[in-house]
């Protein structure tokens, strides 16, 4: 009966230490519906984002990469303008990301082809990917990532009129000499952009 | 007196104040760790879907400040024999350090999410991961010293195994 009873605590203590660490990678995905973040928006729309400057020290503090220096023409001072459309609901999804709008263009941004992405879900109002490839420099090309929405995720739907929105823009180059003097490194490099937004609203210029 | 010191040993009458004498386990694998286990699961399952709220976001952070320095320091303890205080310490590190960096460093969290998109299909989760990173998280954190403290007070309170009596005999003869 002792030696029963001790199998069953080292069973029962494998298990817990099992789940647990079963459990501290499941917590991040946790599933339910895409939470409702935006309101007052149609569907399909078009918005436009008139970027900020970025903080001096976003290369270390927001970004952990060298700026991209524009070369996609996101600088500040620029107007993008997302065409955008939201799917239904994602019910499997982690419970703490946004039912969001997927990109389907973005006018302003040169050299760019998007992969489309409906899944209508991200951490913010829209999530965009796809290929750059310099329209100036041979060979400046790679992946390019662009995240837009409130620097915090809302725990009420919030509209466009609100305040702290962020859009950040990461590219991975292939060849960073091919990009002319944007960047010291060679090879592969990883850059990226996190511009406030000075202005966003529904309808284009 | 080493007499009576031996004899109490035996017994184990004296184990109380025995942190010295390394259990290699205990800390994790007791009454709080396992509720908030327990609590970041009935969190993230159940109250995170039905109560979406700054409370239920905050529940699940709490409960892994607890329990992941806990968890950390006994598998330190089971697999390499780490004593208590050293391991705890060490448990308590990685857990701040992870914490920290996985809220307010950006890189990490990419590098986070891209290691759980690595691990979560082998462990039969095929959904996003998604990390949120808020600086008010780190108020938990609070969580770790308590941890620290509940594990010691935890190993202090082990018994270990008594000792065989042939140990004892030398240890007695020892004295002598």
């Amino acid at each position: 009966m002792k030696s029963f009873l001790r199998i069953l605590k080292l069973s029962a203590h494998a298990a817990a230490l099992a789940f647990c660490a079963f459990w501290l990678v499941a917590t991040s995905a946790a599933t339910g519906p895409a939470r409702q973040c935006f309101t007052g928006l149609a569907n399909p729309t078009k918005i436009s984002v008139y970027l900020g400057t970025p903080a001096a020290d976003q290369a270390t503090s927001q970004v952990g990469a060298p700026s991209c220096g524009g070369i996609d023409g996101l600088v500040p001072g620029a107007t993008l303008i997302f065409s955008l459309n939201q799917g239904p609901r994602p019910q499997n999804v982690n419970s703490t990301v946004c039912w969001s709008y997927d990109t389907q263009a973005i006018d302003g941004v040169s050299g760019l082809q998007l992969t489309p992405m409906n899944r209508s879900y991200a951490q913010g109002l829209t999530e965009a990917v796809g290929t750059f490839t310099s329209p100036t420099m041979s060979g400046c090309e790679g992946s390019w990532q662009l995240e837009l929405g409130p620097d915090m995720i809302p725990d009420q739907p919030i509209s466009l009129t609100s305040n702290g929105w962020v859009l950040k823009r990461t590219m991975d180059i292939s060849d960073a000499q091919a990009c002319g003097a944007t960047f010291t490194g060679t090879g592969l490099i990883g850059c990226g952009d996190w511009f406030p937004v000075v202005n966003i609203w529904e309808g284009t210029p | 007196m080493a007499g009576e010191s031996s004899s109490a040993r035996v017994s184990g009458r004296h184990h109380r104040s025995s942190i010295g004498t390394r259990p290699r386990s205990g800390e994790f694998f007791a009454p709080l760790p396992l509720a908030a286990l327990a609590l970041i699961v009935v969190n993230d399952v159940w109250l995170k879907p039905a109560f979406h709220s700054a409370l239920t976001g905050k529940l699940s952070d709490i409960a892994l400040c607890f329990f992941m320095p806990l968890f950390v320091s006994e598998l330190l303890g089971i697999l390499f024999g780490v004593s208590p205080r050293a391991r705890l310490a060490v448990g308590a590190l990685i857990t701040t350090a992870l914490y920290t960096a996985q809220e307010i460093v950006p890189p990490f969290t990419r590098f986070a999410l891209a290691v759980l998109g690595a691990v979560g299909p082998h462990l039969g989760i095929h959904r996003a991961f998604r990390l949120t990173s808020d600086w008010t998280d780190l108020f938990c954190l609070a969580l770790v010293p308590a941890a620290v403290w509940y594990g010691r007070w935890r190993l202090e309170r082990i018994r270990p195994e008594p000792a065989p009596a042939t140990d004892g005999c030398r240890t007695v003869a020892d004295a002598h």
